[in-house]
């Protein structure tokens, strides 16, 4: 059984590291267990902090995971799921279909794709991918989806209810 | 994207981690050996083509380079990647490590010896006893150097054999430790704890490493491991590379953890605080620091330059004192002028005994922190009293922590044994149901061996290596089968 101060060391730890470093990490997870039901998100890394020291810019991730910033998380069903916001029962905004197929480095991910009519075009050209971690915790990588391929923007983590798995 | 694919890898390159490397390459084993310190900059390693070498903590060098992590309370500040001692200071046990390739042996008194303790790895574990660990006593001490210093054919400065002693000093019944020396280097000077640049010393790095790699043996100095994850069938490692200051993720078959009795268990416990690991519910049990008490004579010997020499001037004895203790003595070698020259007629004392190990680790909020009853470990208190009577014989003050427990010998905590319950690791070395990760240093010992444990610790590695290499010799043969 895996509890909450386990993922919390977990996630910890995994915003110590830079985007590219979190890249070699998730080429060596499986898809594993599909994510389901609402899940809480944490940012662990955003494109151009990279250059901070390590400790600034893990200050700067627990910034945003403060109350100012109204992301929650994100909710799966079987096919489709939406981010929370405001809470993990709050407002469903920007929805995305969900797919297992070989992610952005060929292995297979959880692949969540936002280029859907419910959502407005901006949001349209986002592209996400998820492999579970350990029991309770998903790895995930947020790209942006531009003329010329796809370009990562920033990485998160899901945790939800660790027995489940 | 690239993932780094292993073998085995070996953390630590001391007496666990250098001498499992080692059996295992010989053995047709490809091993990547990770380094949390520098290669160091020894005449030994002078030609070897290394891209990175770190002085030793010595002249201009010694306050940059003498300490690596220093630690209060479980609180650690990092001062220098390229420090040589770690330094963790805890109000009921604290312990001095140290980083580098080749490990203690840079660090140690270079005194080759067996347990003091008889049939120390009797009633352990059912498939062990110290028939089975001779073969590999017999191994280390031929790689290292079993040199006794009356076998040598020129003289050694402050050798306690051939030196004038106080009449209630006796060298009866005394047995006198092999040393780790090759007497045809150096002048026995800078010869110390702060390790040995001229290689009088013999150590690790130029022994049992240096040969080997690019014959099977890849080493990475600087690559600090984080992290200890299962994936599959496999183990994940989280690594930071302190020479580009980027981590790096590797998979192994089968990680041989060795990173020192602090750093092994700080690993063990880090990564089930993560979820990375988990089980292992008898981690921290069993912690002991091998009875280790230094002390400072001041004895002030008029004439005297006790600097130079052996790392251990040798072991002495009271005369017609019943219970005395494992007694050596040692100069002060390798500390900076002009602290060098103000203690050069003084001694450091060292009592060494088997405490019980029955002290425990444990991990709270991110820290490791120690417990350790002094008064439940009598060997304590017998050195303490024959430090008191060396100062009552001699009229001069020896000065030592009576309270606070100082150790540079810790080991347990990741204990061998039978059952989960009572220990982490297996007759294999495998941690209990954690298949392809074993502990080969201090961590895994049962008990204190009540003297120099540099020896037990390979004995132990190479019973490790072996019994890795034969399981990989069966899973290959089974798979061309």
């Amino acid at each position: 059984m895996t509890d909450s101060l386990t993922l919390t060391n977990q996630h910890a730890f995994l915003a110590q590291q830079r985007g590219a470093e979190l890249g070699h990490l998730f080429a060596t997870l499986p898809a594993g267990h599909a994510p389901e039901g609402a899940l809480q998100g944490k940012l662990i890394a955003v494109r151009g902090l990279e250059g901070l020291p390590r400790g600034l810019a893990s200050l700067a991730y627990r910034l945003l995971a403060l109350p100012l910033n109204p992301w929650r998380g994100k909710y799966f069903d079987a096919t489709h799921g939406s981010n929370l916001w405001f809470g993990l029962g709050g407002l469903r905004f920007a929805h995305f279909s969900i797919d297992l197929r070989p992610g952005s480095d060929g292995n297979e991910s959880y692949w969540l794709d936002y280029c859907l009519d419910s959502n407005p075009r901006l949001l349209r050209r986002i592209r996400g991918e998820a492999r579970h971690m350990q029991a309770g915790l998903w790895l995930c990588r947020m790209h942006w989806q531009g003329d010329t391929g796809l370009v990562p923007v920033l990485w998160f983590t899901l945790q939800g209810d660790s027995d489940a798995h | 994207m690239h993932t780094e694919q292993h073998d085995t890898v070996v953390i630590g390159s001391g007496f666990g981690g250098a001498v499992a490397a080692a059996r295992l390459v010989d053995a047709g084993t490809p091993v990547t050996l990770l380094e949390r310190g520098p290669w160091r900059d020894t005449a030994p390693l002078a030609d070897a083509d290394l891209p990175h070498k770190a002085p030793l903590p010595s002249g201009r060098h010694f306050l940059s380079h003498v300490l690596r992590r220093a630690s209060v309370a479980g609180r650690s500040i990092d001062l220098h990647r390229d420090g040589l001692f770690d330094v963790h200071l805890q109000r009921e046990l604290s312990l001095v490590c140290s980083s580098g390739v080749g490990g203690g042996s840079h660090v140690y008194s270079a005194m080759n010896v067996r347990p003091a303790v008889e049939a120390f790895w009797s009633g352990h574990h059912d498939d062990i006893d110290d028939s089975a660990m001779e073969p590999h006593y017999r191994w280390i001490l031929s790689q290292m150097g079993s040199t006794r210093v009356a076998e040598m054919n020129r003289s050694v400065p402050n050798w306690i054999g051939s030196d004038t002693l106080p009449s209630w000093m006796t060298l009866e019944n005394v047995q006198q430790p092999a040393l780790g020396l090759d007497p045809r280097r150096g002048q026995f000077a800078r010869n110390s704890f702060f390790g040995s640049q001229d290689g009088n010393k013999v150590t690790l790095d130029e022994r049992l490493l240096l040969p080997r790699l690019g014959k099977g043996l890849t080493v990475r100095d600087r690559h600090e491991v984080l992290d200890i994850a299962r994936a599959g069938t496999a183990l994940r490692l989280t690594v930071h590379d302190h020479g580009s200051n980027q981590r790096r993720v590797l998979l192994a078959e089968r990680v041989v953890l060795a990173a020192g009795t602090l750093n092994t268990l700080k690993l063990l416990f880090a990564s089930r605080a993560r979820g990375s690991l988990s089980g292992m519910p008898a981690l921290g049990l069993g912690i002991g620091g091998n009875g280790d008490v230094p002390a400072w004579w001041a004895c002030r010997e008029k004439q005297r330059d006790f600097r130079p020499g052996p790392p251990s001037h040798g072991r002495f004895a009271l005369r017609d004192y019943s219970e005395c203790p494992n007694l050596t003595r040692y100069g002060f070698n390798g500390l900076p002028e002009p602290l060098s020259h103000l203690l050069r007629r003084d001694l450091v004392l060292v009592g060494m005994g088997a405490d019980q190990a029955n002290g425990l680790a444990r991990w709270h909020r991110g820290r490791l922190l120690f417990a350790y009853n002094s008064a439940a470990n009598p060997v304590l208190g017998r050195i303490h009293r024959a430090f008191e009577e060396i100062s009552r014989r001699s009229g001069k003050p020896v000065r030592y922590l009576r309270n606070h427990p100082l150790t540079v010998h810790p080991l347990g905590g990741a204990r061998l044994g039978q059952g989960p319950l009572t220990s982490v690791v297996n007759g294999n070395g495998q941690v209990h149901d954690i298949p392809g990760l074993y502990v080969c240093d201090a961590a895994a010992l049962p008990a204190a061996p009540g003297a120099p444990p540099s020896m037990t610790i390979a004995a132990w590695a190479g019973h490790v290596a072996t019994g890795i290499s034969q399981t990989r010799i069966q899973i290959n043969g089974s798979d061309a089968a």
